[in-house]
């Protein structure tokens, strides 16, 4: 113990252990803002992406901070409802129902064209019937064009205005509804592409409802930039498996350290205190599973078992216990065993267990801190490996499952970056914050590299 | 077994097994073979021997830490060989061991209040009179005041502190035996004695029976009552001090005290007479006298066919040599040796 905590003083002499501890400390940091601003139910909520839940997020929309680096402004996601910003106009007919104008009027002041644009229309009336309404786009320029007209909506209907054909067909020459409606339609297209007409827009909604039934409607025009991390394929923030998969990631890389390396470390050291048949069974266990091959074993559990992390941890550990290790240590111990304090713990009485625990491992524990800090972010990156080859747990938000989503979407095909990018850097940081910490531990308590 | 008898050990063999191919034996290593000796309550014996004659074997032997091949130990009217359990535990509070090595002898990672209290603890000492007991075992090896030694960590001891603090070790569950093997063969000349004292004052104060084990005739002097000399795996003398020194009856015995070194300028100027040869391998002992090829009193036919059996010339003092026989004239061998 004595020499652990000077250890750990000495410790602060090496600029790349405050480094390493410094980035350590920031993933430990993350983990606990997640668990604790994000409950895991809610993060696996969030990630299962049920309807509704990434409703108002664009697909595939690159991180905030990339307008930083470019010179127009990038839009962002505008959102406009009935009850907050629409306006709604209602008046009585003669034949008893009621006719409804929502407004939903919005400023676009960006330079770049929206993704999408989708009208959610939600009613409240008797079941079963049902409610016609008329989509109408009003330009700055006050110019108007029909949308749709008598669209049928039961209970709620998405219209996405993107994706109608119609609305296409009415613009010609355009690539697309979201740009033929905001663009500038006198100009000739340059080698720069359309340009926006900024100013205020609005959309009008107008139908005939029965006088006891109620209208809203939302309109959402997707940007091109999305949250901290922007979003993936099924409009998913991916901040929220960018945080959530640090506490994964560091839970995973600790427990498997603990039980690969610590209970390998105890395991030595029984075998070799107690010696003739249990030193024999662990050896040869350890010859076997070193020759049994891990990756090829996981993947068949993954196909026909199961795919749950905490499986895979615990088959990965079992695996991992009786590894290479087990011979370095027994090596140490060997050693160990012979000192004449054990001898003289013997001729005072100390037990079997009491020896192996109280004497024999404390001597060596100086060595394994070193290498249970180093083997963390093996164990982070075999996570990864796992989920990139489409082993990953299929619930959890881990940084390798956002690496295989990437990988399958062909992100870097169609130039989204940050999708592979942002859980990589991650994992080379935790790689590089352990790596740093776990080499200055070894110098510190590894004699042999002291003052190299 | 008499009522003031502490330890009584006959016959006792421990020979280690040499293996060749796992299972096949290839002979045995006979580091004790036939030793007997009585040893009373407050009574100090030495054993001395050279390197390989065994010494740590039997120091072992008798601590338990090595099962005896053969042979019967009894401490306190306790029988020692093949304990088990409550009896193992009873030995193990009541024989106390001081190692040579006191750096290795004490655990580097624990403090000197954990390395007392782990004896304590083991045996279930209560723990309000552990820090009673440590404080005393401190004060008796003068480590004082306590205070200043409970938080340090044996490298930050001197090497006579260091021994000292085993000497307190093998004291704080207050045996009735203790076995020191070679305690001052690794300290500076300057502090030999002062533990040597140390561990006769502790011996005479707690009227403890002390096996003191060495291989330097010169540090016996200040420490016991009786002397076995050792030489491969038997005891071949067993004297008072003052006899063995004055009178060495075995050839053995008197090449070792001739061996000793004296710092006197006349010495450079005497070539001693030392025996030729090495001390015999305890695989393969040979026949008979096992110090019979490197003796000058070598008779053949005799020392190199029988085992010489324990003969008493002198009261008290106890050789097995064959130039002690009866008829042959106890004094006869001696005058010619001191002559």
């Amino acid at each position: 113990m004595r020499t652990v905590v000077r250890g750990l003083q000495e410790l602060r002499r090496y600029p790349s252990a405050i480094l390493g501890l410094l980035l350590v400390g920031l993933l430990v940091g993350v983990s606990l803002y997640a668990v604790i601003g994000m409950p895991y139910s809610e993060a696996i909520h969030l990630w299962r992406a049920g309807v509704g839940v990434w409703d108002e997020y664009p697909r595939n929309a690159r991180p905030v901070w990339t307008d930083l680096f470019t010179r127009e402004r990038l839009p962002r996601t505008i959102v406009v409802r009935s009850g907050e910003d629409g306006r709604v106009a209602s008046e009585p007919t003669e034949d008893g129902t009621r006719s409804v104008e929502i407004v939903l009027p919005f400023d676009f002041q960006y330079d770049g064209f929206p993704r999408e644009i989708t009208l959610f229309v939600d009613t409240q009336m008797t079941e079963g019937e049902e409610v016609r309404y008329t989509v109408v786009w009003r330009t700055p320029g006050e110019q108007e064009m029909t949308l749709t007209r008598n669209r049928r909506v039961r209970r709620s209907d998405v219209y996405r205005i993107s994706q109608d054909g119609t609305v296409r067909m009415a613009l010609p020459g355009m690539p697309a509804p979201e740009v033929g409606l905001l663009a500038d339609l006198e100009q000739r297209p340059g080698p720069e592409g359309r340009t926006v007409v900024k100013g205020s827009y609005e959309v009008l909604v107008r139908a005939e409802i029965p006088a006891d039934a109620e209208l809203t409607a939302r309109l959402v025009v997707y940007g091109q930039i999305a949250g901290l991390a922007g979003t993936d394929h099924r409009r998913r923030d991916l901040m929220v498996a960018l945080l959530w998969g640090a506490p994964l990631a560091l839970a995973f890389g600790f427990l498997g350290a603990v039980g690969a390396n610590v209970s390998t470390f105890v395991l030595a050291g029984i075998g070799t205190w107690y010696g003739g048949k249990t030193d024999s069974v662990f050896q040869r266990l350890t010859e076997l599973f070193m020759v049994l091959p891990l990756l090829p074993v996981l993947i068949m559990v993954g196909h026909f078992f199961s795919r749950s992390l905490w499986l895979m941890l615990g088959l990965i550990i079992v695996m991992s216990v009786f590894s290479g290790a087990m011979k370095t240590y027994r090596a140490m111990f060997l050693q160990a065993r012979e000192a004449p304090y054990i001898e003289a713990a013997q001729a005072y009485g100390a037990g079997n267990m009491r020896i192996v625990f109280r004497y024999l491992l404390p001597r060596i524990a100086p060595v394994l801190l070193p290498q249970f800090v180093l083997v963390i972010p093996t164990f982070v990156f075999l996570e990864a490996t796992l989920a990139v080859i489409g082993l990953g747990d299929p619930v959890l938000p881990t940084w390798g499952k956002v690496m295989n989503d990437a990988l399958g979407q062909g992100a870097l095909y169609k130039g989204y970056y940050y999708w592979m990018v942002q859980p990589a850097v991650l994992l080379m940081v935790t790689g590089f914050g352990f790596a740093l910490l776990g080499y200055s531990l070894d110098r510190v308590f590894n004699p042999r590299l002291r003052g190299v | 077994m008499t009522e003031g008898t502490l330890l009584s050990v006959r016959n006792l063999r421990t020979w280690y097994e040499l293996r060749k191919w796992g299972f096949l034996r290839a002979g045995y290593v006979r580091a004790v073979d036939g030793v007997s000796f009585d040893l009373g309550r407050r009574e100090a014996v030495t054993i001395v021997g050279e390197s390989g004659s065994g010494k740590t074997t039997l120091a072992k032997t008798l601590l338990g830490l090595v099962a005896p091949t053969d042979g019967e130990m009894d401490v306190a009217g306790r029988r020692l060989d093949g304990a088990k359990g409550k009896a193992l535990s009873w030995i193990r509070s009541n024989v106390g061991f001081v190692q040579q090595d006191p750096y290795g002898a004490l655990p580097p990672f624990m403090n000197v209040r954990r390395i007392l209290s782990e004896p304590l603890d083991i045996h279930k000492v209560a723990k309000h009179e552990r820090e009673q007991r440590i404080r005393d075992v401190l004060k008796e090896v003068r480590l004082i005041p306590a205070e200043d030694y409970l938080h340090k960590y044996p490298h930050m001891l001197s090497g006579g502190q260091q021994q000292r603090l085993v000497i307190a070790r093998s004291l704080v569950l207050d045996p009735k035996l203790i076995v020191a093997d070679e305690p001052v063969s690794m300290l500076d000349a300057s502090v030999r004695v002062e533990v040597l004292q140390l561990l006769r004052n502790v011996q005479e104060e707690h009227e403890l029976g002390v096996i003191y084990i060495t291989h330097d005739l010169s540090t016996v002097r200040y420490f016991s009552e009786f002397a076995f000399v050792m030489y491969a795996a038997k005891l071949v003398e067993k004297a008072e001090v003052k006899e063995l020194i004055h009178n060495p009856l075995h050839p053995y015995s008197q090449a070792l005290l001739t061996a000793i070194s004296d710092p006197d300028a006349e010495n450079a100027k005497i070539i001693k007479e030392v025996p030729a040869g090495e001390p015999p391998s305890l695989v393969h002992p040979p026949p008979g006298c096992r110090f019979h090829p490197r003796c000058k009193h070598f008779m053949d036919g005799l020392c190199d066919v029988e085992e010489p059996p324990a003969f008493v010339p002198v009261s008290g003092h106890e050789v097995e040599c064959w130039l002690y026989r009866e008829g042959e004239g106890a004094q006869g061998g001696t005058s010619e040796e001191s002559a």
